[in-house]
């Protein structure tokens, strides 16, 4: 059967985190992972299958979460991948802790004017569309640094990714220590009602997917 | 606080940005495929997946 790796945790978490998962230890890390015995479809229920079990490991204590899909025939290919990375991920583990993750989603209110255009009649067609897109792109970083002031947060514990679909206008990752759920939720609540460019919505906590590498 | 993660409801989108394009990967030459298809070219799949999927949920809504 091969291994499907969930997240990383520290050694000394590994009992409280994974009764029911396989953990390859290396050095002060160890790695949990499900064991598979066939193809493995990339649908809804493996996701929230998933986010669910990184979830509840890092319930139980700080961990990386691990992005879906890493697949290893064996332990021991396991162990062959963490070897050269331990540290890294060890300094990794130390610097997110126990901290969550929330995502706030900024829509645009009104869609930005676009000259759309997949194949361009003319060369003004296809500067007019190159420039209306660097337009929304920067439209976009004026909108994540007005979320940002509002949030009051360290830029090191932002991230985001600007016009990641159409419609919107960025995702953005915060990450936060637990008791601040509640407040970072009013405080986006707070800058939706006022802002006049996007709406913001927020979903969260999760485990710090975006801060694990 | 314990189970807060693991009792929040997540939308598939926000978990479909997160688990396929984030989170630690462990070793750069190590096998990120799912079922045998390399998961750069599964994606697109997958996220047509879940169009379909908040197309039925519209539907049925």
């Amino acid at each position: 059967m091969s291994l499907i790796v969930r997240a990383i945790v520290r050694v000394r978490d590994v009992e409280r985190a994974a009764s029911d998962l396989v953990a390859i230890r290396s050095g002060d890390i160890a790695v949990l992972a499900s064991r598979v015995g066939g193809a493995i479809a990339a649908d809804e229920p493996e996701l929230r299958a998933h986010h669910a079990i990184a979830a509840r490991v890092h319930d139980a204590g700080p961990s990386l979460p691990s992005r879906f899909g890493q697949v290893f025939p064996n332990e021991a290919a396991v162990e062959s991948a963490i070897a050269a990375r331990r540290d890294e991920l060890v300094e990794s583990l130390e610097r997110v802790g126990d901290r969550v993750e929330m995502a706030v989603t900024l829509t645009w209110r009104e869609a930005p004017a676009r000259v759309e255009a997949s194949e361009p009649r003319s060369g003004r067609e296809f500067l007019e569309s190159r420039a209306a897109r660097e337009h929304e792109r920067q439209d976009a970083e004026r909108a994540v640094e007005r979320l940002v002031n509002e949030l009051a947060t360290e830029r090191p514990l932002v991230r985001h990714s600007i016009c990641p679909r159409e419609g919107v206008a960025a995702i953005v990752a915060v990450l936060i220590d637990r008791d601040d759920v509640r407040g970072l939720r009013e405080r986006v609540v707070a800058f939706d009602a006022h802002d006049e460019r996007v709406e913001a919505t927020v979903s969260g906590p999760m485990p710090p997917y975006s801060f694990a590498s | 606080m314990k189970r807060e993660l693991a009792s929040t409801e997540i939308p598939l989108v926000d978990i479909i940005d997160r688990l396929l394009e984030r989170g630690v990967v462990i070793a750069g030459s190590a096998t990120i495929s799912v079922a045998g298809v390399d998961l750069i070219e599964l994606k697109l799949s997958v996220v047509l997946a879940s169009v379909t999927t908040f197309d039925r949920a519209e539907i049925a809504g």
